[in-house]
């Protein structure tokens, strides 16, 4: 005994000069921590879902009451819950009709009822399906009585009209140069196309066609208590809630709304790609994407909701870790299933630099596949659920959750106690409904990859995923984009035409020019001649002979036009098309404004460029050869007597050398059937210009 | 005397609720100066642990600009015990939420958990505090990141550039010339040695403050804090650096920028004092005045009235030692730039010729009161506002008084305030055109 007690004084000891010492070299690292265990938590708390009360109005519409009192602020929502409208050719009419709601009532015009909503520091915002609203607690009968005054009193002013489809045209302006609003415009028209309320476009055309009356008939047919719901959050009891919906919503009448729209599930067998070309594209916008059947009260959905936390959920999903962490290809790669009885989608989505692009979507590719192949295991199907139940729990510090989820089980038919079971039936789920559901809605029949970014860059290497198919901002067809060789311009496609007639500076110096050329068409002989002195005289007569003879004459600054030898009185646009036309070589004189490149095309078998320029009014756009650089057509597009384009080529063919200046030979006008063939039969350089001409 | 004590508490009961109650905290310093700040609210079984560190991007040299951000994607790679890869997935697993920003000022990093992972959140920061693991594969791994992130946020957006360059003209010479993303020459640049030299200086528990909300024990939360955080050694002090700015070159201080766009757009900054200042709080105000709802000056005359434009904005960014009123406004289709700058301008000389009025002024203080109200909603705001307010103004009872602050300002106030700031000197312009506008280089 003795001995042991000795035992433990020198062990006290001991452990005293260890943990001195310890103290002292390790300068107060606390001993007890061991760094190297990972704390385990205490004890769980359980969730408390707040309750929601509910009421109903006479007319129908459904309350939603959650009191919350640590802030002296209130919320409402009000949800007009409808199915998606057809909108045809007028895509953009239910923004537009939102947007009316705000620009005044009958009581009240636009800027008083900003300056009331600004005074109260309270935000409403109206929209065509519902409204919001938030501010403080003393302000909650203002806040709601402006609400519903712009709710059911709009007052629809053809000014505020004109104003918003200005204001919409020029948002759309914007919208395209921003990728990722190209992006969703892409996807959409692609997953669900035009005949789908989810794939009518916004377009500045669709926004054209709108009157004001569609509004008013919108409004008219949407805008009721039926099948529409008012949550209120905050700090207001039920009894004052009741007293102000009566008081402000008690009134409201309108139609039974229609029945639901059928549920769209897609409809592609086969993987497709579809690119916007993006030409100042630094990254690509990957969307992989398809609808799939998901209404919200489907029981698959919590299965999918584990599938998708795992898949590409946040930062520790299989998308994030692979693309971001382990390749560095991105700042983000994430999936999402949206879950919608109208058209629900999945969608994989990452923003990649050009080069790595289609290297991302091959690894989306193999995680879609690998996910819906393969059980996942069981650690990563504990995160998913802790991630999902922790997300729950997190939700539940916004008040207006419980009102969110009190407005779901009514809008989506849900369970009464869905939410109560919401984590019962998380913890439930299995590996194995994992791959079910990841093999049923992620991989799918056929997935619609898009793209929006720098085609040049990445469209090549894309073939591999399925048939290309390429589309303008608004996700419109298109052919695909031309790719012009690097640092090609239109300044420059013109400056090689000159170089190959001998160059601005040999050009510049010849002193005059005399070309005569003569064509027959069905035995009638045509002689055109045009006459320079350079700088400023110049002659061309078109001489058809039973006909007539036009002349066209400049002299200095002086134009003048002649019919069969009688002047033609002249006015302003005449002068200016004779300015045109009687420049020997307008390429001298182009600005950079004037011209754009516009694409490649062969042109009698050779490739050629298409340079487009633009003077005053006149558009033309001239085709020169890529090898040679001479130029190889005109043309000219003008609006016909039946309102279709109709287009007039001239062909330049048969280059060769007179005198040392390279023209060409033949000059070809398709007329119907026929050709014109203007062949040249005397060019005189430097020399044979009769100056009479000028005095005609 | 109960009874005619009842209704007297039920009045002050009624006349409290309709203030916002006062957020309770306690705070103190550890012995290695890391200061800890501690929030108490049981409303929902969460806790927000977070750390801020006092240094952003303009503790910088020039030449290595972006590294604070940079160095803050580092600090997610792992720690002498915690693998790469798994501090994102640690705190998934718990149900957490985790995240980090980097501003010009500070660094800031917090995970949202449920209550009963306090531990764990403590044991995770200090890890990150104490031994992160800074190796190669982890740089160049993030090194590509961050420059996806630049690319994705601004090199591919539409106007973003105007934040660099806005900073650029208004800041030269100082660590507020770039921006927190910095260059990407500067992103290839950056060498690991670097990095752990900045984590030595930088990353102190005397540079720090630990801001915890939530539904903690604080009894045992402190104890926590000193086993996790009690041991770490204290650094050498940290100086931010005092920044002198030289007056803007008038002539100078106008870019004209040919962008991927569509609409014009125009974008006025003018410097402002840093934000502890008073004065930082009337240039709010008036940023108010100028663009706050749909009955302000600006968006009532410009996308109401003339119709001019599509949008326009005006906010403070307001910044520890300076700030910037920033304007912006996009031009209607068949509208100019021109227009655009006269009708602000305009609007600006107001402010300085024109003391605001009664109803103008009463509704900026109805405007203060609801922002007021409304932040700090959540134990993840309240946590950084508290380490906000202790690190800028050494006082994180500002959460409950800065009000006061906005409340002492005057009309009068606001017109010397614009008078004094809103001046050419001050004054830099971007002018935002469509690349097709951009004259030829022939």
């Amino acid at each position: 005994m003795v001995k042991r007690i000795k035992n433990d004084r020198i062990q006290i000891m001991k452990n005293f000069f260890a943990s001195l010492a310890l103290a002292l070299f390790s300068l107060g690292l606390s001993a007890q921590v061991d760094r190297s265990v990972q704390p385990s938590a205490q004890k769980e708390k359980p969730l408390k879902i707040g309750k929601a009360e509910e009421f109903e109005l006479d007319n129908g519409l459904k309350v939603i009451v959650v009191t919350n009192k640590k802030l002296p602020r209130v919320n409402y929502r009000l949800v007009m819950n409808r199915k998606p409208y057809d909108l045809g050719d007028k895509a953009g009419l239910d923004e537009l009709l939102g947007g009316m709601l705000s620009e005044g009532t009958t009581t009240r015009t636009k800027a008083q009822l900003d300056e009331e909503i600004d005074f109260l520091g309270a935000q409403i915002n109206v929209s065509a399906n519902g409204a919001s609203a938030s501010g403080l607690s003393k302000s909650k009968e203002p806040i709601l009585a402006l609400m519903a005054d712009m709710m059911l009193r709009p007052a629809f002013s053809p000014e505020s009209f004109e104003k918003l489809v200005k204001q919409a045209k020029s948002g759309l302006d914007a919208e395209q140069e921003d990728p990722q609003a190209i992006s969703d415009k892409l996807s959409r028209s692609v997953v669900f196309g035009s005949k789908h309320p989810y794939g009518q476009i916004t377009t500045s055309e669709s926004i054209d066609r709108i009157q004001l009356e569609d509004i008013k008939a919108l409004y008219a047919r949407n805008t009721s208590p039926n099948e529409t719901y008012l949550a209120i959050v905050g700090d207001i009891s039920k009894k004052e809630a009741k007293k102000l919906v009566e008081k402000y919503f008690g009134n409201w009448s309108g139609p039974v709304v229609e029945q639901p729209f059928p549920m769209y599930t897609g409809g592609a067998k086969q993987n497709t790609v579809h690119i916007v070309n993006r030409e100042s594209s630094v990254q690509s916008n990957i969307n992989i994407t398809h609808a799939i059947a998901l209404p919200e009260e489907t029981d698959d959905h919590m299965a999918v909701r584990v599938m998708n936390q795992i898949l590409g959920g946040g930062s520790s999903g299989r998308l994030f870790q692979n693309l971001r962490e382990d390749k560095a290809y991105t700042y983000g790669a994430y999936s999402d299933v949206r879950a919608d009885r109208y058209g629900a989608e999945f969608s994989a989505t990452a923003e990649v630099r050009n080069e790595v692009t289609d290297s991302a979507i091959e690894q989306i590719m193999i995680e879609l596949r690998k996910i819906s192949e393969e059980p996942v295991s069981e650690d990563e199907l504990r995160l998913a659920k802790e991630s999902l139940k922790g997300a729950f729990g997190r939700s539940l510090e916004n008040p207006a959750t419980v009102a969110n989820f009190a407005l779901n089980v009514k809008r989506y038919n849900l369970a009464p106690d869905y939410y109560n079971n919401y984590l019962i039936k998380l913890e439930a789920i299995t590996a194995a409904d994992v791959q079910r559901v990841a093999k049923e809605y992620a991989t799918g029949s056929g997935l619609q990859i898009t793209a929006v970014g720098k085609a040049r860059d990445i469209a090549k290497k894309l073939e591999r995923f399925g048939p290309v198919s390429y589309y303008d901002f608004e996700g419109k067809p298109t052919d695909p984009p031309v790719e012009f060789p690097e640092g090609l311009t239109a300044e420059k496609v013109i400056e090689d035409y000159l170089l190959a007639l001998g160059g601005r500076q040999k050009l510049g110096a010849y002193k005059e020019l005399k070309l005569e050329r003569e064509a027959s068409i069905q035995g009638f002989s045509i002689k055109m001649t045009d006459a320079y002195v350079f700088p400023d005289k110049a002659y061309k007569s078109q001489d058809l002979g039973a006909f007539g003879k036009v002349e066209m004459i400049r002299k200095g600054s002086e134009y003048r036009m002649l019919q069969n030898g009688e002047a033609v009185p002249l006015e302003d646009a005449d002068r200016n098309d004779l300015k045109n036309q009687l420049q020997w070589l307008p390429e001298m004189n182009y600005t950079a404004a004037q011209l754009k490149l516009t694409g490649i095309q062969e042109v009698r078998g050779q490739k050629a460029y298409l340079v487009e320029i633009k003077t005053g009014e006149e558009t033309k756009v001239d085709f020169f050869d890529a090898t040679t650089g001479l130029k190889l057509r005109t043309q000219m597009s003008e609006t016909g007597p039946d309102g279709k384009d109709m287009v007039q080529n001239i062909d330049y063919l048969d280059y060769k050398l007179y005198d040392g200046l390279l023209l060409p030979e033949l000059i070809a006008v398709p007329m119907g059937p026929m050709n014109a063939e203007l062949k040249l039969t005397k060019a005189s350089v430097n020399k044979g210009v009769d100056r009479k001409v000028f005095d005609r | 005397m109960k009874q005619y004590l009842l209704p007297f508490a039920l009045l002050t009961g009624l006349s409290l609720s309709a203030q916002k109650k006062a957020i309770q905290f306690e705070e103190y310093t550890l012995d290695n100066g890391l200061h800890v700040i501690l929030h108490e609210d049981h409303t929902t079984p969460i806790v927000a642990v977070t750390v801020l560190y006092h240094v952003g991007s303009k503790n910088e040299v020039a030449g290595r600009t972006g590294f604070a951000h940079f160095f803050e994607h580092l600090l997610f790679e792992g720690s002498e015990n915690i693998g790469r890869g798994e501090y994102m997935k640690i705190i998934a697993k718990t149900g957490g939420a985790l995240n980090a920003n980097t501003t010009q000022d500070r660094t800031f990093y917090y995970e949202v958990l449920p209550s009963n992972q306090l531990e764990l959140g403590l044991w995770m920061e200090s890890e990150r505090m104490l031994h992160a693991k800074i190796n190669v594969e982890g740089v160049e791994t993030q090194r590509e990141v961050v420059k996806e992130e630049k690319r994705q946020r601004i090199d591919n957006q539409p106007y973003m550039s105007f934040q660099a360059k806005i900073f650029d003209h208004a800041f030269p010479g100082t660590p507020y010339e770039w921006v927190p993303i910095g260059s990407m020459d500067d992103l290839n640049a950056a060498q690991l040695s670097e990095f752990i030299d900045f984590y030595k200086k930088f990353y102190v528990p005397n540079n720090a403050t630990l801001s915890i909300a939530g539904d903690i024990d604080p009894k045992q939360a402190k104890k926590w804090i000193e086993m996790y955080f009690g041991g770490i050694p204290k650094g050498a002090p940290v100086v931010q650096p005092e920044l002198s700015i030289p007056p803007v070159n008038p002539g100078e201080n106008r870019e004209v920028v040919y962008d991927n766009i569509q609409l014009p757009g125009i974008f006025m900054g003018y410097r402002t004092p840093g934000q502890t200042e008073n004065d930082a709080y009337a240039v709010s105000m008036l940023a108010q005045v100028l663009a706050q709802g749909a009955s302000s000056r600006l968006y009532k005359r410009l996308v109401d009235e003339e119709q001019s434009a599509v949008t326009v904005v005006a906010f403070p960014y307001q910044l520890e030692k300076a700030g910037m009123l920033i304007s912006l406004a996009l031009a209607s289709q068949g509208h100019s730039i021109e227009e655009l700058e006269k009708s602000i301008l305009e609007e600006v000389e107001k402010l300085k010729s024109e003391p605001i009025g009664e109803r103008e002024f009463q509704k900026l203080q109805n405007q203060i009161e609801n922002g007021f109200v409304s932040s700090n909603s959540s134990m993840a705001g309240i946590a950084e506002s508290l380490a906000d307010y202790h690190t800028y103004y050494g006082d994180a009872n500002l959460i409950n008084t800065e009000i006061d602050r906005y409340r002492k300002i005057t009309p009068a106030d606001l017109q010397r305030v614009a008078q004094k700031y809103f001046v050419d000197a001050n004054k830099v312009v971007l002018e935002y055109r469509p690349n097709s506008e951009k004259p030829a280089e022939l």
